[in-house]
């Protein structure tokens, strides 16, 4: 067991930079998550200074109809006005002019004068551009000028809803969700760094010639290396629990926290049943060490470590549910949900034996491995 | 003598490859005995059956008097493995690599450091006990490899080709080591390509082709096996077809050849030969440059046995 923890004390110097890495993600992210979430969404609108000389129906529409998603301002100080325009600080100016109205009836597009100092220009040209073409559609279904204008307006008064989920049935606030959540990440690439090695090495053909020429039987050779795997696997494991316990044991009951330490132990197993495979598998360290970041980040991706699941594409979450960092995600978000060591007791469970099936399945590939090794 | 390793009868097949073919040897204490044969002529796997790494088809491989088998720990205690590659962990330093090998053999940890130093010392790493094995040389790394399976002071130690691939004074300091081995009273196999090391070091040798026993003695007895006893090589710079033929004629001589202005004469084991020669190209009056006289080597006993020269099977 000595050999194996110098081994994995050799491999600790690259492995501290994934500590870092991980307590510097959560903390940013505990930092940005900590701010209302119903706050940060606030529709845009623009200000727009009118000037209405004609007063026709369709003037008054069109100003109406640009009130609806912005602020129209139409009595304001216009030397003032001059001062914003010369500073470039307007979003836009209307000024409809007598025979407004008219030129519109007659297809022309005259009596009206738009002015804008910022790029939304565009937006609002598109926006009044829309609203003539209503209004043609609906004069060229034989409707009146304040017919077709009431209707218009009817058609366009309607917004898109924009609801911002709120607390825990969304993305949590709390900083140790997000403790939780990388834990899918580091886990796997920090159990690959310190015991795909040991495996490597013990598992090398010569080494293996050399041990198994020694007094010793294999299988009290083999029981020292799993003795020092569970030691070095376990100490990592305890060391994250015990420090998201210090630091974020006011963010969960007592029951979320030994739940959350459940799922975490699941992913144990199976970031040491993978370890073991790769580093029986790949030819060397540096293989190993690639290997960490392509399946550390890999599986991370596609089971919604890094984004929320209802930012990802379907098809991402799909290849999730193959994953068992996938599993473990759908376990991280049930703790959100309040109450969720009662109410959703079975089915975290459930999701806790499909990631330790995943385990015993990759420990099943490393035992056909090696037996094929040692028939050849 | 007592016989330490005893081979009867081993076949190992891989798939349609006979890699070792009715196999007999009988090794005794105290012996240097050194397995020579081209590669892939299947000296490392008869060690490898020895051992027990590998499992064979047919035949029975004894030991200190017991059946070998892959759970036989207690003969297992008694060898030391020197294998072809250097076997040692890259992540321990000298010293522990050498401490974890010894581990496997003995327990008791005051016992261990006294012989992890004896080895260390026997190697010439003292000044390298804190050296990872990247650190080293190749010269260096196989003596950590040597250290690694002589530390338990086995009685039976197996060195599989370690001087492949390292420099002329590490091969000495190698050679020399075990030779050392032997008068402490280890039984020795060797296997090797090199026929000179082989033939510097062996008590006894069996010569190995295509998984056949081919010879087996010591070298006079190899070299006495085959008929040429003496080569003779005379710078001539014109040779005539009469002094060709009397050449031949002349007693002992086996056969003669003459290429580039060189003649090699094959004699018999008489005595005198070089002089016969020389005094036949006198009378003659053939002019002649340098003479070299040279007694049969492990490839002439290779060639006459296998039609074949075991330099060309090596390169």
């Amino acid at each position: 067991m000595s050999v194996v923890l110098k081994i994995v004390k050799k491999a600790l110097p690259s492995v501290s930079a994934y500590f870092v890495i991980f307590f510097v993600l959560i903390v940013i992210m505990s930092f940005f998550s900590g701010k209302d979430q119903e706050k940060m969404y606030q529709a845009t609108e623009l200000t727009i200074y009118a000037e209405d000389k004609e007063a026709s129906v369709l003037s008054k529409a069109l100003l109406t109809y640009l009130a609806q998603e912005n602020e129209v301002e139409t009595e304001y100080d216009k030397e003032l006005l001059s001062d914003l325009i010369f500073a470039g600080m307007v979003d836009y100016v209307v000024y409809v002019e007598d025979g407004f109205e008219e030129s519109f009836l007659a297809g022309e597009k005259g009596g009206i004068e738009r002015l804008s100092t910022k790029p939304n220009m565009a937006y609002v040209d598109q926006k009044i551009e829309m609203f003539f073409q209503y209004v043609r559609a609906e004069l060229a279904m034989g409707k009146e000028m304040e017919e077709a204008c009431a209707s218009v307006l009817k058609n366009t008064e309607h917004r898109a809803v924009t609801e911002v989920l709120s607390g825990r049935d969304a993305m949590s606030t709390r900083p140790g969700y997000f403790f939780f959540t990388f834990l899918a990440y580091i886990i796997p690439c920090i159990l690959i760094m310190i015991l795909g090695p040991v495996m490597h090495a013990f598992y090398r053909k010569d080494i293996k010639m050399r041990t198994d020429c020694g007094k010793v039987s294999v299988r009290k050779q083999n029981i020292e290396v799993v003795k020092g795997i569970v030691v070095v696997a376990i100490l990592v494991w305890a060391l994250f629990m015990g420090l998201g316990a210090v630091i974020y044991h006011r963010d969960f009951t007592m029951a979320e926290y030994l739940l959350g330490t459940l799922n975490s132990f699941t992913i144990l197993l199976f970031s040491v049943a993978v370890s073991v495979v790769l580093g029986v598998l790949l030819p060397s360290v540096d293989a190993l060490n690639g290997a960490s970041n392509i399946l550390g980040l890999g599986m991370s991706f596609f089971s919604g470590v890094f984004l929320p699941e209802h930012l990802l594409p379907d098809y991402v979450n799909i290849i999730g549910e193959f994953l068992p960092a996938g599993w473990y995600m759908k376990n991280v978000r049930l703790l959100n949900v309040e109450n969720a060591a009662t109410t959703h007791f079975t089915e975290f469970l459930v999701n806790c034996g499909i990631i330790t099936a995943f385990a015993v399945a990759v420990f099943f590939v490393f035992l056909v491995v090696v037996k094929r090794r040692k028939a050849a | 003598m007592n016989t330490v390793v005893k081979i009867e009868n081993l076949v190992k097949r891989y798939k349609e490859l006979v890699a070792v073919d009715h196999m007999n040897l009988s090794i005794k204490k105290g012996e240097i005995f050194g397995l020579l044969g081209p590669n892939g002529s299947g000296k490392s796997t008869i060690i490898n059956c020895l051992l027990s790494l590998t499992e064979y088809d047919k035949g029975e491989i004894t030991v200190f008097g017991e059946k070998m088998r892959a759970d036989n720990y207690s003969v297992k205690g008694r060898i030391g493995v020197v294998l072809q590659n250097v076997a040692v962990f890259d992540e321990l330093t000298v010293y522990e690599n050498i401490d974890y090998f010894c581990s496997l053999y003995i327990k008791d940890k005051e016992q261990r450091k006294t012989l992890v130093q004896e080895a260390i010392a026997f190697v010439g790493l003292e000044d390298f006990t804190k050296f990872y094995p990247k650190k080293l040389s190749g010269g260096l790394l196989r003596r950590l490899n040597i250290a690694c399976g002589i530390a338990h002071k086995p009685e039976l130690i197996i060195f599989d080709e370690p001087t492949v691939a390292i420099d002329p004074q590490s091969r000495n300091k190698i050679l020399e080591g075990i030779m050392e081995l032997n008068r402490q009273g280890a039984t020795i196999i060797y296997t090797s390509h090199y026929m000179e090391e082989v033939e510097q070091l062996c008590s006894r040798i069996a010569i190995i082709d295509k998984g056949q026993l081919v010879a087996t003695g010591t070298k006079d007895e190899l070299k006495s096996m085959i008929q040429t006893g003496e080569t003779i090589r005379v710078e001539v710079p014109e040779l005539t077809s009469e002094a060709l033929f009397g050449l031949q004629k002349l007693s002992h001589v086996i056969s003669v050849e003459y290429n580039d202005g060189l003649a090699i004469i094959k004699c018999s084991g008489g005595r005198h030969n070089v002089l016969h020669v020389l005094e036949y190209l006198s009378n003659t009056g053939t002019s002649f440059g340098r003479v070299f006289a040279e007694q049969p080597t492990l490839n002439d006993v290779f060639l006459e046995v296998t039609g074949k020269e075991l330099r060309d099977e090596v390169q």
